[in-house]
């Protein structure tokens, strides 16, 4: 791991990708005890960014504890479990299939059969990027990006997978839709999925929409 | 109490200091996006300094009140008209002429003023600057969500966008005068810095080495930013004139695979292949994709407010 300042009110801790996760743990760990002089510790893929005051003494004080950690270079244990059941209608999944040269059935099998990790949010409130993708389905995002991609729908771009949270823009390969609430804000949490759980996407549906 | 929105201008919003610590769940931090002038808004009016108040794009936010009230302008500078009720008609002299109309005047920037009931509030466009405040003594009372009344435009947590007939409830943030802090009027605000044109937005590069950083150090320094008319609450877009893309230097031999999503806040830099620079504002995402060359200085944030499109801006790195 290496440590580098980020701006004066954070500072980077620069990691391989799959290392990630496991220092996460050690560094909430590690700056649980410095209490005000943290704001935040937000989890990235190869990189954790902790936020702090602008003083320098929370800043020394930070860099001090991360200092002491010595990587495990381990997952943490998996706290959380999700399951999401997926109807597997999406408007890309036919050319994506045949892009692949597999059969759709091909692509619900092997995006279904994974479990994946949540590496870290970002892009919208709820939004997580699963790792654990099949290699075989890892596939550029979208040239042009959808103006509108609807809520719940369930997508995959480069070596990760997804689900959108809310209505918005977006340049994933959609593959189908769930009905999970990913952010409730009369939750607590709000979101759904929190970096370090497992998702499972379960065969609801494929396009005929039909239960199986 | 209520206040009556007449008018809004381009964009009027509910702005406080947002809602930071949430960045984990993909929950952008939001807030007002000239913090001192929301700060002296409120303060000027006898407010906890970050109560919500109204943050106004280029002007045009016409309001009316039911019940006496105290407000302050503060931010760009917008000419500020306060008159009786639009309904009432002008006093007629024996002549036959409109006599100037007493009741309409103009208010002072950066200074509390009084509306009584039916009295109408009413901002012109800007004259420099971009983003103006409106502090209500008591604040605008919303529902917070996360602990923040702001509207974050990108993720749509918070209030929506002010639209003409909404009415708006006042809060009970105000403190006894005189306030627990002091009151500060200088810096005057970030909308003098940007008149006066005195203010380099300082940068500290990092926090990699994907571009190099002479290359950056040397883009920032010599080229002709200026401001995009793309530039909103999510980030402030920079061209140069001089760089196109195929100048961009992480096409270069020393530039490195791309990286995963990495955390970002407000005032980081991206320079995207487009050439572009955006520097990450208020309602920014959580994480961001493309190469971070630097980070603005938290002193220069507020500037980055009130920068119209078009409008040159000269870098000093570190």
């Amino acid at each position: 791991m290496i440590v580098r300042p980020f701006g004066a009110g954070a500072v980077l801790v620069e990691c391989a990708a799959p290392e990630t996760l496991g220092l996460l743990a050690q560094i909430d760990d590690a700056l649980a005890p410095l209490g005000s002089a943290v704001i935040e510790v937000v989890p990235g893929i190869g990189s954790i960014v902790i936020t702090h005051p602008l003083t320098e003494p929370a800043r020394t004080r930070i860099v001090e504890a991360l200092s002491a950690i010595v990587p495990t270079l381990a997952a943490p244990a998996v706290t959380t479990a999700v399951a999401l059941d997926v109807r597997y209608d999406g408007a890309d999944l036919d050319d994506l299939a045949r892009s692949l040269g597999m059969a759709a059935a091909e692509v619900i099998a092997r995006h279904s059969a994974a479990t994946y990790r949540v590496a870290c949010c970002g892009f919208a409130p709820g939004f997580a990027y699963l790792t654990g993708l099949d290699p075989a389905l890892n596939t550029p995002r979208l040239e042009s990006p959808r103006p509108r991609v609807p809520a719940g729908a369930v997508a995959i771009a480069g070596r990760y997978t997804g689900v959108y949270p809310r209505p918005s823009p977006g340049g994933w390969t959609l593959l189908g839709s769930c009905d999970a609430e990913l952010f409730n804000l009369d939750r607590d949490p709000p979101a759904l999925l929190e970096p370090g759980m497992t998702v499972r996407f379960r065969v609801a549906a494929t396009g005929s929409g039909r239960l199986l | 109490m209520t206040l009556a929105v007449g008018a809004t201008g381009p964009l009027a919003l509910i702005q406080d200091l947002g809602r930071p610590g949430h960045a984990r769940s993909g929950v952008p931090a939001s807030g007002a996006y000239d913090r001192a002038a929301l700060r002296m808004a409120n303060t000027l009016v006898g407010n906890a300094s970050g109560a919500p108040a109204l943050e106004c794009l280029l002007g045009g936010l016409m309001l009316t009140t039911t019940e006496r009230c105290t407000v302050a302008v503060t931010g760009a500078d917008v000419p500020i008209e306060v008159s009786a009720n639009e309904t009432a008609p002008p006093p007629a002299t024996e002549t036959g002429r409109e006599s100037p109309d007493p009741a309409r005047r103009s208010m002072p920037l950066r200074q509390p003023f009084e509306l009584r009931p039916g009295m109408r509030l009413r901002l012109g466009r800007a004259r420099e600057g971009l983003r103006t405040y409106v502090g209500v003594r008591g604040g605008i009372a919303g529902t917070a969500v996360l602990g923040s009344t702001a509207t974050d435009t990108l993720s749509g947590l918070g209030p929506r966008r002010l639209m003409p007939g909404d009415r708006l409830e006042i809060g009970s943030q105000w403190v006894e005068f005189p306030g627990p802090e002091p009151l500060k009027l200088r810096p005057l605000s970030a909308v003098a810095h940007v008149v006066a044109g005195a203010r380099e937005i300082r940068v500290q590069l990092g926090p990699f080495d994907d571009i190099p950083r002479e290359i950056v150090a040397e883009l920032l320094n010599d080229g002709d930013w200026r401001v995009s008319p793309n530039s909103d609450r999510v980030g402030l877009r920079l061209h140069a004139t001089a760089l196109s893309a195929a100048d961009w230097p992480g096409t270069q031999p020393r530039a490195t695979p791309p990286r995963g999503p990495t955390p970002m806040f407000r005032g980081v830099i991206q320079m995207p292949p487009s050439g572009e620079l955006i520097i990450m504002g208020p309602d920014a995402p959580t994480t961001g994709g493309y190469p971070i060359i630097g980070v603005v200085d938290d002193a220069d944030l507020d500037c980055l407010a009130q920068l119209r499109p078009g409008r040159s801006v000269r870098f000093s790195v570190d």
